[in-house]
């Protein structure tokens, strides 16, 4: 069993920055993990830290029942892919898969072997001759892979495995990581700041923001039942309408309309100061008065394919919402927006919590 | 005058200038070439010359000059002890410097940088003139006077920070990522420098080599002062003791002379430019 356990890990830097910041988090023997946070929110350093590059400076690692917070990077059964795959440019892509196997002081053939069979898998069969120069990006991941996966880890780790690619291979080495996970059945995290990876890959995320975690859960929990703010806005290819409101009998008061509250999780007042959210892709519109909407006039609409997205302006907000291409309403029409009270989320105004809807 | 034939006087008085900077071009290039040129043209005719003097002239072809370095009793000596020192002082700095740029640029201390400068500045200090009275005096303290061992070190002393210096900017090249990569899976410390750092680094391991090969080679200071038995000497010192019984310097032994003795530098910067090819760049871009 390769499950990771983590309590109250702290990374503090001798300037008493702390890059981590008390963080818990369990992930499952077999699991596709993801670190999502914006650039600095500690993601990568949490990643560091299990696979031993960054000393601990408080908490516990656990991989299996192991304690593995202050053992060698060496002896602890983890493999990383580095963002810049850290691929040895004097040694050819056999030499670089067997890397490990020769510290491991494998005899030779067995190690061309295991090379071998492995860049097999990995459809590098032809370009085991080949130096990292010669190889496309793709290509030089896929080798950076293999020399993670030959020595049979216990724990798999990718910082940032998708960023150097471009934008079309990145989506067919999602799809190929993801099989190769499932495949492999080994125990995985992976650090991104891309929450549409995260979402792609993940079984479950762990959305991070300065140094400390925000939510952890399945990206369908992440993305209906954000837990606070920053989760909302974080996650989803376009951001989250957040705006200001009060609570008033049961309703919310949002952009100068009364609309229908959601199920409320605490008992709050009535005047509450609350944050109003729902995702564009659930907002629909309509060229007439329809209860329970809001008027707003349209600014801009971007094209994006099969959906367009409208952005309107109610008074002083801005609204996003997501409709198909075809349905899209004009540039200065005026509009009035409905969203299901299901898909509505309020926030506590102050605290940032949800306090209402989600699933 | 039009305005026609203003442009076109104009334009002829510009082509006129513009003659006169390239040829004052030209003459520039033409003096400085043959300046450094001479003694290059010199070094390569005067050995086959029969009477060879101080300037450069069509040479009475003879290769009698290279019978007579035969016959010098020290002459094939003093180049074996060139190359012993040589290469004692390569092994020395090479290993030395690698260690110790790979630390100082994997360490952080404070003053780093500062104590780099600091050896720059004295080592050109320590083993040059001004310090050859104490450096003299610490060999014979050492009992290494007369010794090619106490040439090396001092040598080398001088040589390192020099190198240490250079390879350290070549090590910073070096991407962490690799290392950290091979300590993950339980590499040490040496044998991450063995196969990942020194293999990257190899190009600059290979310029500060050849570099110090050279200013091994060519120094006369160190080995005339610390060297007093003409069987332990090296070439750059023996050619010093070349005269006529006329006590006049012997050109036609120093000549030839001078031409063996630059050959050997010569064929380990084509041997080690061919092996590693000298690329003045550290890292590798990926």
């Amino acid at each position: 069993m390769s499950d990771i356990t983590i309590r109250e890990l702290v990374k503090q830097y001798p300037n008493g920055v702390r890059g981590v910041d008390g963080v818990d988090v369990d992930v499952a023997d077999g699991e596709f993990f993801a670190l999502l946070g914006p650039s600095g929110c500690g993601k990568t350093t949490l990643l560091r830290s299990i696979a031993g590059l960054e000393s601990v400076t408080e908490g516990a690692l656990h991989i299996g029942v192991t304690d593995m917070t202050h053992v060698e990077p060496g002896d602890r059964g983890v493999a990383m892919v580095f963002q810049d795959y850290a691929l040895f440019p004097h040694m050819d892509v056999s030499d670089n898969i067997a890397y490990p196997l020769r510290v491991r002081k494998v005899p030779k053939e067995e190690r061309r072997a295991t090379a071998a069979r492995t860049a097999e898998g990995l459809s590098l069969g032809g370009l085991l001759d080949r130096r990292p120069g010669q190889l496309s990006g793709g290509q030089q991941q896929r080798v950076a892979l293999a020399r993670a996966i030959a020595t049979r880890p216990d724990v798999l780790l990718l910082d940032e495995p998708l960023s150097n690619l471009d934008a079309r291979l990145r989506l067919e080495a999602r799809g190929f990581l993801k099989q190769l996970q499932r495949d492999l059945g080994v125990t995985t995290l992976f650090v991104t700041h891309d929450q549409a990876e995260a979402m792609a890959l993940a079984d479950r995320i762990a959305v991070m923001k300065d140094g400390r975690i925000q939510q952890i859960g399945t990206p369908r929990e992440v993305f209906h039942s954000p837990r606070n703010t920053f989760v909302a806005s974080f996650i989803g290819s376009h951001p989250m309408n957040l705006l200001p409101g009060r609570v008033s009998g049961g309703r919310v008061e949002v952009l100068g309309a009364s609309l229908p509250a959601p199920r409320l999780t605490v008992d709050v007042p009535d005047g509450h100061e609350v944050v109003w959210g729902v995702r564009p892709e659930f907002i629909s519109w309509s060229g007439t008065a329809t209860p329970d909407s809001v008027r707003a006039e349209v600014s801009i609409v971007e094209n994006l394919g099969a959906t367009a997205l409208v952005l309107a302006k109610a008074g002083d907000a801005r609204l996003q919402c997501v409709v198909s291409e075809e349905s899209a309403p004009q540039v200065g029409q005026q509009v009035w927006f409905a969203c299901s009270v299901e898909k509505t989320l309020l926030f506590d105004a102050v605290t940032t919590d949800r306090i209402g809807g989600g699933e | 005058m039009t305005i026609a034939t203003r442009a076109t006087a104009h334009r002829t008085s510009r082509t006129a200038t513009r003659f006169v900077g390239r040829l004052g071009f030209v003459v520039f290039i033409t003096v400085v070439s043959v300046f450094f040129a001479v003694p290059m043209i010199w070094l390569v005719v005067a050995p086959f010359d029969g009477n060879p003097t101080m300037s450069v002239k069509w040479p009475e072809w003879t290769l009698n000059n290279f019978h007579r370095i035969l016959d010098n009793p020290y002459a094939f000596g003093s180049i074996v002890n060139s190359l012993m020192i040589s290469g004692g002082v390569v092994a020395l700095t090479v290993i030395l410097a690698t260690l110790a740029a790979y630390a100082l640029s994997r360490v952080r201390i404070p003053g780093r940088d500062a104590l780099l400068y600091g050896l720059l500045l004295l080592s050109s200090i320590v083993t040059g003139t001004a310090a050859m009275v104490p450096t003299f005096q610490l060999i014979n303290a050492l009992g290494l006077i007369n010794t090619q061992l106490g040439v090396v070190l001092v040598m080398s002393g001088g040589i390192l920070p020099t190198v240490v210096f250079i390879l350290k900017d070549f090590m910073d090249s070096v991407p962490k990522s690799y290392e950290e990569s091979a300590r993950l899976y339980g590499a040490g410390p040496f044998q991450i420098l063995r196969d990942v750092v020194v293999p990257v680094a190899r190009p600059g391991i290979a310029f500060v080599a050849v570099w110090s090969v050279v200013q091994a080679w060519s120094n006369f200071l160190v080995p005339f002062i610390l060297l007093r038995d003409p069987t332990l000497q090296p070439a750059g010192v023996l050619m010093y003791t070349f005269y006529t019984e006329a006590g006049q310097a012997d050109l036609r032994l120093i000549s030839a002379f001078s031409l063996v003795y630059t050959l050997p530098v010569v064929v380990i910067y084509f041997l080690v430019n061919r092996k590693f090819g000298f690329r003045f760049y550290g890292g590798i871009k990926s």
